[in-house]
């Protein structure tokens, strides 16, 4: 597992179906619920989440960069369509518009590792880059 | 290959569990949002308690849907806000008064715009009037949000011109409908 390269695409689809499956939950039982568009900045932060775990089980693990982005594009599109929230015919582009996100915060992350040691240092990684994704999202 | 053979095993389980759960929450979602919806707009039009959707044949692009209840009406409306669609129900008697006001969707600026959807003061002073509203006249606007104001004015007006009769082709064509 520490050196499975698509151990982070594993965790992205689990953080993404269990979102997913919760969204649901909430529209079918709590309609009145204000939730979270699925949108980019939800995106965002299901992948810094899935970056965060990946970095605290799998730590030594490398990357297949274009096997690895290419999966995590079609997990942030996929998953979202079979659970009824995006069109099936807006998937392909979900997946061009998911696969570049997936892989500038993913190169992003990576970067970031070398930055600071420590227990926490993963999940400040994940916080700064979640706090930059908003920002950005402000600016936009 | 092994590896991302798994990893591709994982999203088609992950995918096939969505579908089914989406599947059969169907049913129980469709009817919890419709005894919601029922729920809300009894809260909105106090004294009636079914509310049957017509279809709205108006020229009024700010509507786009409105409830019969047993005393009103609850018009549903979007108009354009400072950053996207603003949409409200608003329950209006069948004497033309603006009884209740909800915002349904809104993606507004946080602290400004935003404050719409909670903020008392300007919800309530929409309470009890039969449109021609303006902001600056008779309409105070939220401070630093005046395009959401007067966004959530233009729908309370939509609405109670659907009532009164002043869109010529409402369907509410007589003083209660």
């Amino acid at each position: 597992m520490k050196k499975n390269p698509f151990f982070l695409n594993i965790v992205l689809a689990a953080v993404t179906g269990f979102v997913c499956a919760g969204m649901l939950l909430i529209r079918a039982f709590a309609p009145a619920m204000l939730v979270p568009a699925l949108d980019l900045p939800l995106y965002a932060a299901i992948t810094i989440a899935a970056l965060v775990i990946d970095r605290y089980v799998a730590s030594q693990a490398s990357r297949e960069w274009i096997a690895n982005i290419l999966l995590g594009g079609l997990t942030l599109s996929l998953l979202p369509m079979c659970a009824g929230f995006v069109p099936a015919e807006s998937m392909w582009g979900l997946f061009l518009i998911n696969s570049i996100l997936f892989g500038v915060l993913t190169a992003l992350y990576t970067g970031l590792r070398t930055r600071m040691n420590g227990k926490a240092a993963p999940a400040i990684h994940g916080l700064v880059l979640l706090l930059a994704c908003q920002c950005l999202q402000g600016l936009l | 290959m092994k590896q991302l053979f798994a990893a591709l095993i994982t999203l088609a389980v992950t995918a096939v569990l969505l579908a089914v759960l989406n599947a059969g929450l169907a049913g129980p979602a469709a009817a919890n949002a419709e005894a919601e919806r029922q729920k809300t707009m009894a809260l909105l039009l106090p004294g009636s308690t079914t509310f049957v959707r017509e279809e709205y044949s108006g020229e009024d692009t700010n509507i786009l849907a409105a409830y019969k209840g047993e005393t009103g009406y609850v018009v549903e409306t979007a108009t354009d806000g400072y950053v996207d669609t603003v949409v409200l129900w608003v329950a209006v008697d069948n004497s033309g008064a603006v009884t209740g006001v909800m915002v349904r969707d809104m993606s507004e600026t946080f602290g400004l715009g935003n404050r719409a959807m909670s903020d008392p003061a300007f919800l309530g002073q929409f309470l009890g009037t039969t449109g021609d509203l303006t902001v600056g006249e008779n309409v105070d606007a939220l401070t630093g949000a005046t395009v959401t104001s007067k966004a959530i004015t233009k729908a309370i007006n939509s609405a109670s011109g659907f009532v009164t009769g002043a869109d010529v082709s409402s369907g509410a064509t007589e003083w209660g409908g």
